[in-house]
This record gives structure tokens, C-alpha cells and sequence, in this order.
């Protein structure tokens, strides 16, 4: 009897146990079966699929409000942009045949007339119009609607009137070509990389009854039904994969691929299952391998390892307004060993460089004298300042990138070398992001990305909120002002090699150096593979060696 | 009994209320914005500002709380602000995976800790009770994303059994046994850590018990060794570790944030690690309600089962 009892509760918890399994089971079942239902169609063996395992998990799929990296390079091959930018620095067609303009202000899109969506309406010029009318709308949530203020018609933030119907800014001609008037005539790469790599058009005929105040709450954003890339969106499984699946239909040639998945793991994860070809790459920005792993990569026979090109970089912001003098700044710049940290933290993977321009960049100026390590020279600058070695400086860095922690600890070292107190502060992202925006800070070390048009106003101009720095300099927004109003590239490149030769004058931050992004291949990839720009404008062409 | 009842219902609700008062303070305290985490730290900063209005968070604080707490008493929970989701659908989606995860975990965990803290609590001193605290030892000590981690290395990489993580196999069927697969490792993993604490309770419990007199009598009267220890003692020896389980059903829904991680399993933890870090606020209140619900209606429920166990308690 006693025996009988505890079996009962056994039994109660065994029940308990698989109700809380199927009632798990039934709750994600929709999404999977549909899922399946589409790769039963072909046998497993030869079906051609590529994943690529990442570390963030997107948000949404939503190409106007863009706020996260994984977002951004998802979005951009479910709706394709205009064009695309690619690791030349130039740009691709895509969803446009062509960009032109004679006078700089006026720019003609020409659409592909191929392009369709997956339900096979063709995209067209109202689509193009939509998509900037609905981002100009005052009632919409978009992420970076301030770039729309170059055009005619919209205000300073970027945005219309309400209810305005027709815009002078942009104009269909009729149905593949879109007429886009600006202010003032514009570098025609601004308006390439503005509008043609940042537009990605939405489907007018689903979206049209859409109310733009709850426009961003709609599910056509978590999963987008139509689309008009080489891939179609099959399922986001939450924090785990994003299942995307070849368009047969698509207007550059069906992709050879079947599949397309996005595996999202920690990043301790992503070097074992490149090494069990449970991925078959990884991706720079969102699934990054650590140079502490890379050699391990590197070995791998069943992988490529390459790294990435110097696009983005380590920045250090001096806090102007504590730090003062220049000399301070310069012997600052002269303390920190970079050779050091590019050869022993970096393995190499890495180069130095001083402005915010990274050694690719167009409008680098290349005959800029590069600082160089010489502790010897920042003691001498500390003492003709006066530099009062009981003060402590507070260097932030946000926690996440262990590169980027040791940076800041050598850094805190190589200053004490020269008789600066220094002590590193961690914090999370937005934490950092926030002292840097308060000021509440001397030293700074924050990872930019590369932008291809040369502007810094927000970055250097007088009272811009993203002027970290708290730089201010009557020289420097003359020539950025300059910079803006200039269209011709060569009288650009004249200016900005000015504004590099001021910023090495008055240091008001320095970049530290570029760190590569490390790339793994798996061989059985024929075509195709992780890139920092443009990695998916061929990506119908990718090809692999069935499983 | 029952105004006992109705008397913690009502003393919950001011509770409830103050803990997202609390909340909500020390969210907006934490610096940062769901806006100023966008991408790029040079995002124009009228584009952020624009964003802010656009999403209300440049509102006065009061009257962001007032809003959010006349829409809960409306049964909305809002929109999250960076994935435009219902609250209620993201939380609700994640709470199956996190439930059946720390559900198994607990009942794994448990069926090692009752046998084992028996065993090593009858036989004191042996061999086996040595060997049981140590294990206990070993489990408590052991630290989650080490064991899972050494668990992926051994039986993801090495031997190739067992998937290193997910819920379902990407492409797979996602059946039954694919879904069993996948729960192995990380129920292990958290099953160790739970078993590690609850064999003490168990042993320090039946211990106490075995010394009392009835058991005594009970020996005396001629009852079999076996009944007195699995019928007399261990029933009142459960009345202290029910207790101390049904503290910890909190945990059950509150999922566990490294362990989810590892294996990227999509639980709350992972949506609370993801709510914090992109000061998703709407979706962290109500994380933080239903963790504050869950508690108090776990010590009640404690509570009442806590008499019903055992006679001696009366609630008036």
C-alpha cells in the first residue's frame, strides 16, 4: 500500500512532465510543419543549403526601421536596396538598373523591369515612391529618416507636411523610373549611398492600407510574406535560426542554392561547429571570431580562414573638455604602444591609423605623418604642459569585445609609463554610450564602422549632440560646411585632406587602429562567402558541394 | 483558511503595484535609451530625438508609467520597443521552451536528489554517503557554462550524438525525438545543479527525522527497516524540501540566462538577457510583474500546502 503511494506520485509527475512537453511541442508546431513541408519536396541529399552561423538574434525584418546589424543584413536580401556598395568601393545595380544625374540634383532611378515580387506583381516606381513618402510620413517610426532632409519637400528632420500627396522630392515618370530632386545639388555618392544602398522598397500593394501610426507593429515585419530577393523568408525560429529559401522567380536568375539559413549561437559555439560543418561560415558583425580562436580556424582542414579589410576601427575620444591641452592629447597619442598591440593582442590582424578615415577610404589623406610610439617624447609634452600626475583619468570601455578590454588595460599601462593615472571602467553598450553622450569621461574607446561618404560634421561640428569629443573649433565647421556644400570629389578631397591635417593638429580624438574582421569559409563552398561590404550582391550565384 | 486566503490576495496587490513602481524606476535610472542603442554611435542625433518622440520616451516618466499601468489594467501589455511585437506574444512564446526546460531540469534533478539524500542520509558515514555529497558537492560547485560547455566538447564535437544547441534541428522535422535530443544537454546541465542542492536538503532533513521517537516506536513494534525509513520518515522528512521547491518555482518560469544561452534555447532568460541589454522597457515590466506574481503566488501556494502537509500549522 505504502509503495503503491509514492508510485503514484511518480506517475503524477511523469504526466505532469510530458503534459508541460507536448503542450511545448504544439505551441511552436505551426511554424515548423510549414517549414518541413518545404524541404520534403526534395530529397535531403541534394538539396543545397548554406548556413551561417551568427551570434546576434534580429529584432524584426523591417527594411525602413533598421536598428541591429543581423536586421540590416537580412532585410537587405529579403527587399533588395537600389544598389549595393562592394569591397571596391563601388556601387552594384540591383534593384535598379541605373542611378544617373547631369546636374548633381536631379537623379534618375531606372528599375529593373525584371524585378518582381514573390507573389508576382512587378516592382515598380509606385513601390519607390511609397517607400520614401511612407519614411517621410511624420506618424511613422523609421531609424535614420534625417538623410531624406536633402530632399525637395522634406523638412530639416527629414520628414513631409501632413498630408502631403504630391512631393516635389521624388517623382514617378512612369513605371520603372523614379525622378529624385534635391535641395542642393548633392556628391552624387551621397545620394548613391543614401538612397541607393539604403532604400529598400516595399511592396505598395500589401502594405498600401496599412495605418503608418501602427505600421511598425505590423506582423508583415516579423514575417515579411513578400519580398523581392534572391531568397524568401520561410521562418524565424526565436533566438534560434532565420530559414530563408530560394526564389526561383528572381529577376537576376534563380539562386543555385536551396537554402539560406542563419544560425544564431554564443560565440563560443561558433568555432566548434564551423569545425563540425554544422555552419558553413560565419559572418563579420554579427558572428565574429576572436583572434584568440582564429589560429585554431586557421588549422582547420575543413575550412578557409581570411580576414577582412581595414573597414572599421577602435576610436579613442579624448574628453576635451577635461582634457584640454593639446599637448596633453599628443602625449596621450605617443604613450600607447599600437605597434605592440597590432602584433601581440591582434596577431596581426590589424593596422594602426591615426584620423577617422581607415587606410581604404577614399578621401584618406596619405601624406598625413602617422604618430608613432615614443614614450620619451609624450614625458617631454606632459612636462611643457604641466601635467599634474596626481589626477586619475577614467578610461570607459564597453564591455563585450575581450580585443578591445586588453586594449584598454595595455593603454592603461603604456600611460603610466609615462606618468598618467589611468583606470579602465567597463561598461555595457548603451552604458558607455551614455557616459559618452554626458561626458562623463576623459578616455573613450568605442568600435565605428565605415561610412563612404566623408562628412564629420556630427562627429567634430561645434554642439552636435555625437560630438563625444566636445570638440569645438571655428577652422573646423568652415570646412566641414565646405565639405557639405562641395560636390565635385576632387575640390572634396581638398577640403577633407584639410580636416585630417586639423585633426592631427588638434587630436581631438584618435582612431587606434583597424581590427579585420576574421572570415571562415567551410570548402565545400564553391561560391560565395562572408565579406565586410556587399557579401550578398551575388548571393543567387552561391554554390555549394551537396552534403 | 479561506480568509486567510483572500486576506494575501489583497495585501498582494499594493505589493504587485509597488514592485512596478520600483521597476520602472531603476529601468529608466540605468543610462541609455532603446533609441541611443541603435547601431551606430554616430547615428545624427535628430534622427534619435525624432525616434524618442516618435516612440513616447521623451514623455514626462509619470505619465510613461500611468500610460503603461492604465493599458496592464486594460490587459495590454504594450508594444516592445524594439521589435514592435505584442509583449504578451513574445513573452507567451517563450514561456512553453522555458517551462519544459526547467520542468524536466527540476523533476531530473529531483529524481537524483530524493534516492541519493536517502541513501546517504540511512547509511551515514558510508562509503555512499560520502560518495553522494561529494557528487553533491561537485554539482554545486560546478559552474553551469562550464559543464555545458565541457558537455558540447564531449558529446556535440567529439562523439557527434547530441546537437550543441537550439530547440529543433534547423530543417530537421522537429519531432518528438529530434525535440528530446536537443533537451538532453542542457537538462543535464541544469538537472546536476539542481540535484547538487536538493540531495543536502534531503539528507539534512531525513537525518533530523530519523532521530525522532515515533520512528523509534516504530522500529519497536517489529515495522521492517525499509517501511519505517521510506514510509514513516520520508514523509515528514518532504514537508521541508516541498517547501523549498515550491520557493523555487519562481525559477521554473524565470528560466535560467546562461544555461538558454549555451545552447540557445529561446527562453524568458534569454528574452530578459536580450530586454535588458537593448532597454526594451515595456517588455521588462511586465518580465519583472510576472516574475513578482509568480513569486507571491508561489509562497502562497506554499503556504497553503504547507498546512495541508502538516497538521501542526494552522493559518488564521
Amino acid at each position: 500500500m505504502k509503495k503503491n503511494n509514492s508510485w503514484k506520485m511518480v506517475c503524477a509527475l511523469v504526466s505532469i512532465l510530458s503534459i508541460l512537453t507536448l503542450s511545448a511541442c504544439s505551441s511552436s508546431g505551426p511554424a515548423t510543419a510549414g517549414a518541413s513541408g518545404g524541404s520534403e519536396a526534395k530529397p535531403a541529399g541534394e538539396s543545397k543549403v548554406v548556413n551561417i552561423g551568427i551570434t546576434n538574434a534580429p529584432l524584426m525584418f523591417n527594411p525602413i526601421d533598421q536598428t541591429d546589424n543581423t536586421s540590416i543584413i537580412v532585410t537587405s536580401i529579403l527587399f533588395q536596396p537600389l544598389m549595393e556598395l562592394d569591397e571596391n568601393l563601388e556601387f552594384v545595380p540591383m534593384l535598379a538598373d541605373s542611378i544617373e544625374t547631369e546636374d548633381n540634383q536631379v537623379y534618375t532611378v531606372k528599375l529593373n523591369e525584371n524585378a518582381k515580387w514573390s507573389d508576382g506583381e512587378p516592382v515598380t516606381a509606385d513601390d519607390v515612391v511609397f517607400t520614401v513618402k511612407l519614411i517621410g510620413n511624420p506618424k511613422s517610426i523609421v531609424s535614420l529618416s534625417t538623410r531624406y532632409a536633402v530632399l525637395e519637400g522634406f523638412d530639416e528632420l527629414g520628414k513631409l507636411p501632413e498630408g502631403a500627396s504630391d512631393v516635389a522630392g521624388v517623382k514617378k515618370i512612369d513605371d520603372h523610373t523614379v525622378e529624385f530632386r534635391t535641395k542642393q545639388p548633392v556628391d552624387p555618392n551621397l545620394f548613391m549611398e543614401g538612397f541607393g544602398k539604403n532604400l529598400k522598397p516595399l511592396p505598395e500593394h500589401v502594405l498600401k492600407d496599412a495605418s503608418p501610426e501602427t505600421l511598425a507593429q505590423n506582423p508583415f515585419f516579423q514575417k515579411p510574406t513578400v519580398v523581392n530577393g534572391p531568397f524568401t523568408f520561410v521562418t524565424y525560429a526565436k533566438d534560434q535560426y532565420i530559414e530563408l529559401q530560394a526564389n526561383k522567380d528572381y529577376f537576376k536568375g534563380a539562386p543555385k542554392l536551396d537554402k539560406l539559413n542563419f544560425k544564431i549561437m554564443p560565440s563560443s559555439n561558433l568555432v566548434a561547429q564551423l569545425q563540425s560543418g554544422e555552419i558553413d561560415m560565419n559572418f563579420p558583425g554579427i558572428g565574429t571570431i576572436s583572434v584568440q580562436d582564429f589560429e585554431k580556424v586557421k588549422n582547420m582542414s575543413n575550412v578557409n580562414a581570411v580576414s577582412g579589410k581595414p573597414f572599421n576601427y577602435q576610436n579613442l575620444y579624448f574628453n576635451n573638455e577635461t582634457i584640454t591641452d593639446v599637448r596633453v592629447r599628443h602625449a596621450i597619442a605617443y604613450a600607447i604602444n599600437r605597434e605592440m598591440m597590432i602584433d601581440n593582442l591582434l596577431k596581426g590582424e590589424g593596422e594602426s591609423m591615426d584620423v577617422q578615415y581607415t587606410p581604404i577610404h577614399p578621401y584618406y589623406n596619405k601624406n598625413l605623418t602617422p604618430i608613432t610610439y615614443n614614450p620619451e617624447k609624450a614625458k617631454e609634452l606632459l612636462k611643457e604642459a604641466g601635467w599634474d600626475s596626481s589626477k586619475t583619468l577614467r578610461l570607459v570601455v564597453p564591455s563585450g569585445n575581450k580585443t578591445r578590454e586588453q586594449a584598454a588595460d595595455i593603454i592603461v599601462e603604456n600611460l603610466k609609463a609615462v606618468g598618467i593615472n589611468a583606470q579602465v571602467q567597463k561598461f555595457d553598450l548603451a552604458t558607455s554610450v551614455q557616459k559618452l553622450i554626458k561626458g562623463e569621461y576623459d578616455l573613450d574607446i568605442l568600435g565605428l564602422i565605415f561610412i563612404l561618404d566623408p562628412d564629420l560634421t556630427t562627429v567634430f561640428g561645434t554642439g552636435s549632440k555625437t560630438n563625444y569629443a566636445r570638440y569645438s573649433s571655428p577652422e573646423m565647421d568652415k570646412l566641414l560646411l565646405e565639405g557639405t556644400k562641395e560636390t565635385d570629389s576632387d575640390k572634396r578631397r581638398v577640403i577633407y585632406d584639410k580636416v585630417q591635417e586639423l585633426i592631427m593638429q588638434d587630436l581631438p580624438q584618435i582612431a587606434l587602429f583597424a581590427d579585420y574582421r576574421l572570415l571562415a569559409t567551410n570548402k565545400r563552398v564553391l561560391v560565395g562567402g562572408p565579406k565586410d561590404l556587399g557579401a550578398f550582391i551575388n548571393v543567387y550565384e552561391w554554390d555549394v558541394e551537396p552534403k | 483558511m479561506l480568509a486567510y486566503i483572500i486576506r494575501r490576495l489583497l495585501i498582494a496587490v499594493p505589493v504587485l503595484l509597488g514592485v512596478t513602481i520600483i521597476n520602472f524606476i531603476v529601468i529608466n535610472l540605468a543610462p541609455g535609451s532603446p533609441v541611443e542603442m541603435m547601431i551606430d554611435p554616430n547615428t545624427p542625433p535628430a534622427d534619435i530625438e525624432a525616434k524618442k518622440d516618435a516612440l513616447g520616451l521623451n514623455d514626462p516618466l509619470y505619465l510613461q508609467y500611468i500610460h503603461w499601468l492604465v493599458d496592464v489594467f486594460k490587459g495590454n501589455f504594450g508594444f516592445s520597443l524594439t521589435t514592435y511585437q505584442p509583449v504578451a506574444q513574445m513573452i507567451g512564446e517563450r514561456i512553453g521552451p522555458t517551462v519544459t526546460l526547467m520542468g524536466l531540469s527540476f523533476i531530473v534533478g529531483l529524481a537524483i536528489a530524493v534516492p541519493l539524500g536517502i541513501i546517504s542520509a540511512t547509511r551515514q558515514n558510508s562509503k555512499l554517503d560520502y560518495l553522494a555529497t561529494g557528487g553533491s558537492f561537485l554539482g554545486i560547485s560546478i559552474p553551469n557554462f562550464f559543464l555545458a560547455l565541457g558537455l558540447i566538447y564531449v558529446f556535440s564535437l567529439e562523439l557527434k550524438l547530441l546537437p550543441s544547441g537550439g530547440m529543433i534541428t534547423l530543417g530537421g522535422d522537429g519531432g518528438f525525438v529530434d525535440r528530446l535530443k536537443h533537451l538532453i544537454l542542457p537538462v543535464l546541465v541544469l538537472g546536476t545543479g539542481i540535484a547538487g542542492k536538493k540531495i543536502r536538503y534531503v539528507r539534512s532533513s531525513v537525518i533530523d527525522i530519523l532521530g525522532q521517537d515515533y520512528l523509534r516506536t516504530a522500529r519497536a513494534k517489529g515495522v521492517r527497516e525499509f517501511m519505517v525509513v521510506n514510509k514513516h520518515a520520508l514523509r515528514n522528512a518532504l514537508i521541508p524540501i516541498v517547501t523549498v521547491i515550491g520557493l523555487e518555482v519562481p525559477i521554473l518560469l524565470g528560466g535560467a540566462v546562461v544555461t538558454e544561452q549555451i545552447f540557445s534555447w529561446p527562453g524568458i532568460g534569454q528574452l530578459t538577457m536580450g530586454s535588458i541589454m537593448n532597454r526594451d522597457y515595456p517588455t521588462l515590466m511586465a518580465l519583472n510583474l510576472l516574475a513578482a506574481f509568480m513569486v507571491l503566488a508561489a509562497n502562497l501556494l506554499t503556504d497553503i500546502i504547507y498546512s495541508v502537509a502538516d497538521p501542526r500549522i494552522k493559518y488564521k
